[in-house]
């Protein structure tokens, strides 16, 4: 299933990064512990895995939702 | 030797001891108590799984009891608390502790659809549904000095795991170590 993108709420995230150790291909931590996500659509053959991150996360801050129509089709450069 | 009153008295401790580590995981997946060895996503699948796991020997405690018949207790008082006439008091401690860990469970499954300030006020009595438990099995054990041990031992562990729960501060993160490990993994 596509057009899904995975976001976190940062004031529901306890910062302990259960997240990015699930889903390390689409998440990695930010200097404090707080998840930095690809803002790329979930391709269907990830979606399961996206899918148990999600429901891993202690306070249910981690989401699949729909993307908006906005969303970047590719990654965006990192910056610094 | 009754093989189903021995059921009853193995998986009610085993009950015993798997909720207590439940109670710890869940402490520590509040508190973000982790290790290379045991990292977050380790401690909280461990945290829902074992008590999903826990359900199991729960039940074929509470199941045993009622089939085996040779203390009258029947399947209304595995929900219904005191109303048994062996050991009211002991028995019914055990019909509570289920009831809260019914709740707890079930909350727990469909929190996703609930108010997250139900599911955590549902989610404290687990801590009072430990304790419950504790004395059921103190109260209605008859082998004395194997419950007993054992449940000295449970509770120090989860009273050293509380204590540290409510005195110690916040986990922070070292800034320092986790760009280290931002770098690892960004590759
Ligand atoms: C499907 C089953 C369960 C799920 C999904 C679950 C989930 C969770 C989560 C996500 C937390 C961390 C909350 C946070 O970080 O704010 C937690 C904490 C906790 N859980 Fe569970 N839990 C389950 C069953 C149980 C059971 C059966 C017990 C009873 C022994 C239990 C006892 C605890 C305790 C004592 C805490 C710490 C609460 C605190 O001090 O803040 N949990 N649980
Ligand atoms: S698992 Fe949830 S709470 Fe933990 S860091 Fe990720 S988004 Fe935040």
């Amino acid at each position: 299933m596509s057009g899904h993108i995975v976001t976190v709420d940062r004031i529901a995230c306890d910062g302990f990064g259960t997240c990015a150790q699930l889903l390390p291909e689409r998440i990695i931590l930010d200097e404090w512990g707080y998840p930095i996500i690809d803002p790329t659509p979930v391709k269907g053959s990830e979606h399961q895995h996206a899918k148990r991150a999600v429901n891993a996360c202690p306070r249910l801050a981690l989401k699949l939702v729909k993307a908006p129509h906005d969303a970047p089709a590719r990654p965006v450069a990192q910056r610094r | 030797m009754n093989p189903l009153w021995l059921a009853t008295r193995a998986t009610g401790e085993i009950s015993l001891v798997l909720f207590t580590v439940v109670t710890i995981m869940g402490i520590a997946t509040t508190k973000g108590w982790a290790s290379s060895r045991w990292p977050e996503s380790v401690v909280t699948l461990l945290h829902r799984n074992i008590s999903l796991l826990s359900v199991v020997f729960l039940g074929v405690h509470i199941g045993t009891t009622v089939i085996d018949g040779y203390v009258p207790i029947g399947w209304l008082d595995v929900v219904i608390p005191f109303q048994t006439t062996y050991k009211t008091l002991w028995v019914g401690l055990g019909t509570i502790a289920f009831d809260l860990m019914l709740a707890v469970i079930i909350t727990s499954l469909v929190r996703r659809r609930i108010p997250q300030t139900l599911w955590k006020g549902v989610h404290w009595t687990s801590y009072l549904m430990w304790a419950v438990a504790v004395v059921h099995g103190l109260g209605v054990g008859t082998d004395q000095l194997l419950t007993r041990v054992l449940a000295a031992a449970m509770t120090a562990l989860v009273l050293g795991a509380v204590v540290a729960r409510f005195l110690t501060p916040h986990r922070q993160d070292d800034p320092v170590v986790s760009v280290t490990t931002r770098t690892e993994i960004r590759r």
